[in-house]
């Protein structure tokens, strides 16, 4: 019983912080399927939305406000960054993520200057824990997991179904044709990084939910998002989500039988494994935008 | 009648290379031109320019009185303007009736508004391709479609279709179908261009010629006439005839 209780728990740990790397995966993935730019700097904006956070609780806001302040933040950034600057290295992707690599740098020192290179931590928003025939869950991770299944499954279905998603989904496909086809494919990349940056911003609050954060925690978890949108395929976001859970099971998996040291590891192993045997990740991405030649 | 697309000395260089230098050309309402050219002449340059994919560096384009030089490619396409590449173009992963009813969702009213297609599927009918219509459009073969890529074109309801190499890589079989629809499309009121160094096509098509060489125009008019004008043989063929 008592192993099966901390298989579970481990289970749950594992899917919360995958669900905060899906969130970073997801945008990581819809920016390089529209652009071609893979953003790292993609893990600094999910810093800024857990420095935002904690600058909001810490003034007095209530965390569900927070949130929302977060990702407001963070999408706003991601719209001044794409209109003052990637949208200028749309036809030199390497441009774009060599920019990235520079706002890395930027946006660290940004919060470096401004407070401290202290770490970061607000109260826990919830703070009960349940006991489930002796396996303890902590609310908090249980909120994580939800809210990130409730955030993607919206977009899923807004990309899946509605008019602009498969607007969407066809400049991914060809942005060429679809600027033909009417499509208003420049601002369509504007609203895929403000989308991709809110995730970001809401996986930084939900970051700081669970851990405390420090100003260059960014690397880590882009290296990781990164990593989970490889191993679904590069430019398929059903891929990212899927590897995703992957991942988070794998993870709390190993914590759970011994080998946690090892825990940062496996998303790296498994990247590598699956695109030795499968080079467009597990379900096939894209090579990027087609363009004009 | 003033002609629908007005162009005027439309200059467009690539580093050092002119591919147009200051090109006028009108295209006239209902009717099927065909400019042809060696390669390299800057046939393809030229519609790229007119449907927005390039900016020139010097001259105008006039759609139906309206100055759209420089504008975005779905500015222009939603102004009415239709274009097909030379290479295949589709969505590949998705099916060839989401194909044809993404191209039609972002049409503003009045660019044609009395398309004689006013369904996916009627147009999916029009060029043949009803019975694909569930198939991806990746898996299908090269032939399909350039009748899928024509089938997105008109879906955006154009008052002008630009046509770049429509018979491409077809048989002969294949060539002789799409001319027969191309043939329809002015008594639809959508009037054509199209760019081809396939003679025979051109001749089957399309009753004026406009020839481009290094990036000007060397002769224009009715297609018997340019064929016989020693300049275009010159450059077009040679000099061998």
């Amino acid at each position: 019983m008592r192993a099966v209780d901390i298989f579970i728990q481990q289970i749950l740990n594992g899917l919360s912080i995958a669900s905060v790397i899906t969130l970073i995966a997801v945008g990581v993935t819809l920016i390089f399927g529209l652009t071609g730019i893979i953003n790292f700097a993609h893990g600094e904006f999910l810093m800024i939305g857990g420095i935002v956070t904690w600058l909001a609780v810490s003034a007095g806001l209530s965390f569900p406000l927070a949130v929302v302040l977060a990702i407001l933040a963070v999408g706003l950034m991601g719209y001044v960054l794409e209109r003052g600057i990637f949208r200028f290295t749309l036809e030199r992707p390497t441009n774009g993520f060599i920019v990235s690599l520079g706002l890395i740098v930027v946006l660290q020192h940004v919060v470096v200057l401004f407070w401290n290179p202290n770490q970061k931590s607000i109260p826990r928003p919830l703070t009960t824990v349940w006991d489930v025939g002796g396996v303890r869950i902590a609310s908090v991770r249980v909120m994580v997991i939800l809210i990130t299944v409730a955030v993607v499954a919206l977009s899923f279905r807004m990309i899946t179904t509605s008019r602009y998603g498969r607007a969407l989904r066809a400049s991914v496909e060809d942005r060429d044709t679809a600027a033909l086809m009417g499509i208003p494919v420049r601002r369509y990349i504007t609203g895929v990084f403000v989308l991709g940056s809110a995730l970001a911003g809401l996986g930084g609050a939900l970051l700081i939910a669970l851990f405390p954060i420090t100003p260059f925690i960014g690397g880590t978890m882009v290296m990781k998002g990164f990593a989970v949108a490889l191993i679904g395929g590069l430019g398929n976001i059903y891929g990212a989500v899927a590897a995703g859970l992957i991942l988070g099971i794998v993870e709390g998996f190993s914590a759970g039988y011994g080998f946690s040291q090892w825990t940062d590891a496996y998303s790296f192993v498994l990247m590598i494994l699956v695109l030795l045997f499968r080079p467009h990740g597990l379900f096939g991405g894209t090579s990027g935008p087609r363009m004009a030649s | 009648m003033s002609p629908i697309l007005e162009i005027r000395g439309l200059s467009k260089q690539f580093g050092g290379v002119a591919a147009l230098a200051g090109v006028d050309l009108a295209v006239e309402e209902g009717e099927i031109l065909g400019v042809v050219g060696p390669n390299g002449s800057g046939k393809t340059t030229l519609f790229n320019v007119v449907t927005g994919v390039h900016r020139p560096n010097a001259g105008s384009v006039s759609f139906r009185g309206r100055d759209i030089t420089g504008s975005a490619p779905h500015a222009i396409s939603r102004a009415g303007i239709g274009y097909t590449f030379q290479q295949a173009m589709a969505f590949a992963g998705l099916s060839m009736l989401e194909n044809v009813q993404i191209a039609g969702e972002h049409v503003r009213a009045g660019a044609n508004a009395n398309t004689p297609w006013p369904t996916p599927q009627a147009l999916l009918d029009f060029v043949g391709l009803t019975a694909l219509a569930d198939e991806k459009a990746g898996v299908l073969p090269f032939g399909s479609l350039r009748l899928l890529g024509l089938a997105l074109a008109l879906a955006t309801q154009p008052a002008l279709l630009l046509l770049d190499e429509p018979a491409a890589g077809l048989n002969d079989r294949e060539t002789t179908a799409l001319v027969g629809l191309v043939r329809q499309l002015p008594g639809h009121g959508i009037t054509v261009c199209v760019i081809d160094h396939d003679m025979k096509l051109m001749q089957m098509l399309c009753r004026r010629l406009a020839v481009l060489d290094f990036g000007s125009k060397i002769a224009d008019g009715p297609t018997e006439a340019v064929l016989a004008d020693p300049k275009v043989l010159e450059v077009y063929l040679g000099g061998d005839l």
